[in-house]
């Protein structure tokens, strides 16, 4: 069974009046492509996990006065994600990267639909997510570059600054890890 | 060091997890591998960090909903404000006690038709030229009415003329269009009913037409002040108390007389086929 999600438009007009489901809605679907482009343009998970916040804290204070100017909300987003990882090169008191164009007109990818089930309960999820907390710092961070923000291996292997092949060996590791754990706290698929 | 039965496993586990990235759930033969899919599909569906979305839809909610609830009540605020003016501006418009244009004094007695008096234009005021003649009917009302309205009118009498009259004839041509129109009152002929009536377009002359036996009687009002006499210097006209005996002006006509005289504020011409003691006395009997 697919869980449709309500309506982008239905959600935004909700979210501007405070509507909690419907920022949560929102943040929900949006959370992987930015975080994914903050990964990407920061190199860091950390760093991209607060202007990933940061991002959606900026989006939706100015939603109020958001008006459909033909730009969808993915790329409101994603141009406000930009902004933010080029004041955090400032902040770093390094040059920010040169952006490429496209990365202005289309910056964010779109999230990729869920496969069957749709999406965990939260307890489920705060479950996971305890769990994933709990592997090493380095495995770690090969599942949130990996497959929170969905790099390839290639862009995961040049922001940890390892050979494709560590990386290959990271993520299997890690999700052994977390297939011990899940049976150990009876989380199963 | 990994075999390269290992070695392809890592492989098959990557493009796995790219499976999963793209929305597709992945099909392995080997066992360990499709567990492992399953903990990747699981995690990605698990998505972002529940506890910092839960967070920051909280932030987020509170600050939403109080920016609206503000602009609501700015909104509300804004509406009742242009409400309560409108209100205002209603009840203002509604008051009894707010000044009313005092009512128009008129003849005497009788139901006359007052037709306007083709004033002269003045000479710099194209606006009196294009101005369009009036034309009203007014009702009679009491005689006290009348007498109230009479004992208020030099306040109500037009400006002084800038020029000195030429002549004792009625200053309806100094009269223009941009003077405020006094009220209209004036002086009737005891016990008799003009025939007709007419007032300048301003209301600062009046003249009515009477018929007695000997013909018609017209006499022409025009109302004046003693701003108004000095103005004028009153060369011919000289204005006398009430009941005084006045100096006359006299016109020696062939077959009209005419006396010219002030009555009680008003200059009075009374021209008819009367001798001049007769016109004069009914210049004297105005009221």
């Amino acid at each position: 069974m697919v869980i449709r999600l309500p309506d982008e438009k239905t959600l935004i007009t909700k979210a501007q009046q405070g509507d909690k489901a419907a920022l949560e809605s929102l943040i929900g679907r949006y959370w992987q492509p930015v975080f994914r482009l903050a990964c990407l343009k920061t190199g860091n998970s950390e760093d991209a996990q607060e202007i990933t916040q940061e991002t959606f804290l900026k989006a939706f204070r100015a939603l109020p006065g958001y008006r459909d100017t033909g730009a969808s909300f993915k790329t409101y987003l994603g141009r406000i994600a930009l902004n933010l990882v080029t004041d955090y090169w400032r902040k770093k008191g390094r040059a920010p990267q040169v952006m490429a164009l496209a990365d202005y007109q289309e910056p964010l990818a779109d999230p990729a639909p869920l496969p069957e089930e749709g999406a965990l309960s939260r307890e489920r999820r705060e479950g996971i997510a305890k769990l994933v907390g709990m592997l090493p710092a380095e495995q770690r961070r090969t599942v949130e570059l990996r497959i929170f923000a969905g790099l390839s291996l290639q862009e995961t292997a040049k922001l940890m600054g390892k050979t494709e092949a560590a990386v290959k060996m990271l993520q299997q590791r890690a999700l052994k890890n977390l297939r011990r754990l899940f049976a150990e706290h009876g989380i199963t698929s | 060091m990994t075999t390269f039965s290992e070695d392809k496993k890592l492989t098959e586990l990557s493009a796995a997890i790219d499976a999963v990235n793209r929305g597709e759930r992945p099909d392995s033969q080997d066992k360990e591998l499709r567990e492992l899919a399953e903990v990747a599909l699981l995690l990605k569906r698990s998505g972002p960090p529940p506890a910092a979305v839960a967070a920051l839809a909280d932030t987020l909610s509170g600050e939403l909903a109080a920016r609206t609830k503000r602009r609501r009540l700015w909104m509300t605020s804004g509406t009742a404000g242009t409400a309560a003016a409108v209100l205002l501006v209603i009840a203002l418009n509604l008051n009894p006690a707010a000044p009313t244009p005092p009512p128009l004094a008129i003849p005497p007695t009788g139901s006359v038709v007052i037709e306007a008096i083709p004033s002269q234009p003045a000479p710099d005021t194209a606006q009196t030229e294009e101005a369009p003649l009036a034309k009203a009917e007014v009702k009679p009302q009491e005689k006290a009415e009348k007498r109230a309205t009479m004992a208020s009118e030099p306040a109500k009498a037009p400006e002084p003329a800038k020029q000195p009259e030429k002549t004792a004839e009625p200053a309806v041509a100094q009269v223009t269009a941009r003077e405020t129109p006094p009220t209209v009152a004036f002086l009737a002929w005891p016990g008799r009913q003009p025939e007709r009536s007419a007032v300048d377009k301003s209301g600062a002359a009046v003249r009515q037409v009477y018929s007695v036996d000997s013909g018609e009687v017209v006499i022409t009002q025009r109302a004046t002040s003693r701003t108004t006499a000095a103005a004028v210097g009153e060369p011919k006209t000289a204005a006398v108390p009430d009941g005084g005996e006045p100096p006359v002006t006299k016109k020696a006509d062939t077959k009209v007389n005419r006396v010219t005289a002030t009555v009680k504020g008003f200059v009075v011409t009374v021209e008819g086929s009367q001798s001049e003691d007769e016109l004069w006395k009914i210049a004297q009997s105005l009221e």
